[in-house]
């Protein structure tokens, strides 16, 4: 180990950043320390290695919903009164297709049958399959693919077939 | 004969992925290589399945030529890493020709051990990789799980460690990862597995989040344990793992011989310290048992990342006084399932589905397709049985699933033709690490590693006084060392 470690290199650091703006002197054992400020008395900035480092760590991956996740048309859900809501079951991320290049579960004008999946909701990466209660036609569909839900949204609308 | 206790360093591993989320980058490590391998370390971990993603969508960094960067720094000591049975690093069972290739690109980048294991404990799903293990020359160590639970008894814990002994692995590895351990049950746990597994190297893993590892490790260390897994100061205790340099005096204490270079762990710590210090990581203090926590934890032992996430979901949700309530229902669940590794996938299933049984209020009501397979032995045999009501809740009636099934079809053929040509097969599995969009970032993205020389502390402390708006600055330690830096 050198005469001088790494731990006494932080340990001085620290003395010089707390005694921010002051001028010091200190004997403390073996160590002797002195520090006269420049003349504007400027907090320490950081150094650059540093700030280039921490930019580095924070680059995570962009979160997944961009500002332009917008629905690209959103229906209005008023216009089928009859129809029954089918509703998250938790807050997640919505997928409307099993797979990035596949066509999704259901489209506007399909029939259902009760049991049939119409989405899934993604939270940790576990899967929870949305699925049809009633046979009926989804006449409207809600949310886009990828969006993020909260529990109780609206999915889609589905108008109940006529009994009998 | 004076008993020896070796160390595995898992500084590069487990004890980063518990304390800095896996964010520690190559050229932090490079400039250390060559001390830690000549520090006498048993093995140095270099890997497990989340390093290679979060190296690739995090670091932007190349894992596999991390891998070969450390081997040329240091080749003296063996690699091992942690492979996660048949879905080698994430949730999908891979088949047997990913197995292989997996293997083989680990080797020929400078892995030659490996510890192999399965959440629910299942020889099947490692088997494959076991003999293919041991084709290719590497050593492979079996690791069964510990948890707290009515299931994870000595004598379960002494039948796993056999049937692994029985596959003819080449050490043991019992792991306490959730850090539960009380010293008595490590001593029991320790000698019921020794006496099952007889002369075989035996490992102990334990985190310390509750505050017994060090005891935990003691008792180990009596019970006839070979090697306990260390990490350097700065990464150690709190919720990672027990330090080197305090586990080689424990072990001297108790009349054991340790052969480490006691002068190269000593600048292992203090480097450690600076990169600590410049990332702005925080050194966990080593607490004592902590029972308070113990206790509060013990029910559920989901793992400290996926806690932050649940408190996430639920503030998200403005539910935040729920946290108890999630947490106590995922003890209820915990035990209907079986008793599952708390890990992934599986502390997933207990976390999630607690999450949703209690916002939903209806227990089960929407549970993921995954549990459904689970419930159906996808992921092989439970550690105890299922509660029966909730077993039939869940797979409705359908047949039990051979979790083997399908994994002798080759996919790579298909991989090549559908998503290649790929520069190499490290390249390849890349593609498999993650999906595909993150595969592309990982392309566009990728940065070439540093390789930095390890500055000497007066020139690293010389460097951070220039960048401060000082005058003048004045430093002497002893007669040893004495800088001066005046601005003109």
């Amino acid at each position: 180990m050198s005469d001088l470690t790494y731990q006494d290199v932080i340990r001085i650091l620290t003395l010089v950043d707390q005694a921010e703006g002051m001028d010091l002197e200190l004997t403390m054992g073996d160590l002797h320390l002195k520090v006269v400020r420049g003349a504007g008395h400027h907090p320490a900035p950081v150094p650059a290695a540093v700030a280039v480092q921490q930019t580095g760590v924070a680059k995570g991956p962009a979160p997944a919903t961009a500002p332009d996740a917008a629905p690209t048309s959103r229906p209005d859900l008023t216009k089928f009164p009859d129809a029954l809501p089918v509703l998250a079951p938790m807050g997640g991320m919505f997928y409307a297709a099993p797979a990035p290049n596949q066509p999704p579960f259901v489209m506007v004008g399909q029939k259902v049958k009760q049991g049939d999946q119409l989405g899934i909701v993604e939270v940790m990466k576990l899967f929870t399959p949305i699925t049809a209660e009633a046979d009926g036609e989804v006449v409207a569909i809600a949310v886009d693919n990828q969006q993020t839900v909260a529990r109780g949204d609206v999915l889609m609308l589905i108008a109940p077939a006529q009994q009998g | 004969m004076v008993k020896k206790i070796k160390l595995l360093d898992e500084t590069l591993r487990n004890a980063q992925q518990s304390l800095w989320a896996t964010r520690m980058r190559t050229e932090s490590m490079l400039p250390i290589a060559e001390v830690i391998d000549q520090a006498g370390f048993d093995t140095v971990c270099v890997a497990a399945g989340v390093t290679f993603e979060s190296a690739a969508m995090f670091l932007h960094e190349d894992p596999w030529a991390r891998q070969r960067l450390l081997r040329q720094r240091m080749p003296r000591t063996r690699f091992d890493v942690l492979v996660r049975a048949r879905n080698l690093w994430g949730w999908k069972a891979q088949p047997y020709d990913v197995q292989t290739l997996f293997l083989e690109t680990l080797l020929r980048n400078g892995v030659d051990s490996f510890k192999l294991f399965d959440g629910l404990n299942d020889l099947r799903n490692m088997a494959y990789l076991l003999s293919e293990g041991r084709r290719l020359g590497f050593m492979v160590k079996g690791f069964v799980g510990f948890n707290d639970s009515p299931a994870h008894t000595d004598a379960y814990l002494a039948r796993k460690a056999r049937e692994f002994v029985d596959h003819g692995v080449d050490a043991m590895v019992i792991s306490d990862s959730p850090g539960v351990m009380k010293p008595e049950r490590a001593y029991s746990a320790l000698s019921a597995v020794r006496a099952a597994i007889g002369e075989m190297e035996l490992h102990f893993h334990c985190h310390t989040a509750a505050g017994l590892g060090r005891d935990a490790c003691r008792e180990a260390i009596r019970a006839d344990v070979d090697v306990i897994w260390t990490a350097a100061r700065p990464l150690a205790w709190g919720s990672a793992l027990p330090a080197a340099r305090d586990m080689v005096a424990m072990a001297r204490d108790a009349g054991c011989e340790v052969d480490t270079d006691d002068a190269a762990l000593a600048v292992i710590d203090d480097y450690f310290y600076w990169v600590a210090h410049k990332e702005g990581r925080t050194v966990p203090p080593e607490k004592p048992f902590d029972e308070a926590y113990y206790k509060a934890y013990v029910g559920h032992q989901i793992p400290g990342g996926m806690i932050s996430n649940l408190v996430q979901q639920l503030k998200d949700r403005g539910l935040s006084d729920h946290l108890p309530a999630v947490l106590e229902e995922a003890g209820r669940i915990r035990a209907e399932l079986g008793y599952p590794h708390m890990s992934t996938p599986f502390s997933q299933f207990v976390g999630v589905q607690a999450l949703m049984n209690v916002t939903q209020g209806t227990r089960y009501a929407t549970p993921p397709e995954a549990l459904r397979l689970y419930a159906r032995g996808a992921f092989g045999e439970h550690i105890a049985e299922m509660d029966q009501n909730i077993r039939d809740l869940l797979s409705q009636g359908l047949p039990p699933i051979d979790p083997l099934e399908g994994l002798d079809q080759p996919i790579l053929p298909k991989i090549r033709a559908e998503f290649g040509p790929f520069d190499s097969d490290e390249d390849l599995l890349m593609f498999l690490f993650m999906h595909p969009a993150a595969y592309q970032d990982f392309h566009k993205n990728k940065k070439p590693i540093l390789e930095l020389p390890r500055l000497h502390p007066v020139a690293a402390l010389s460097q951070e006084v220039m960048a401060r708006n000082l005058s003048h600055f004045e430093m002497r330690k002893g007669d040893a060392v004495s800088l001066k830096l005046s601005r003109a």
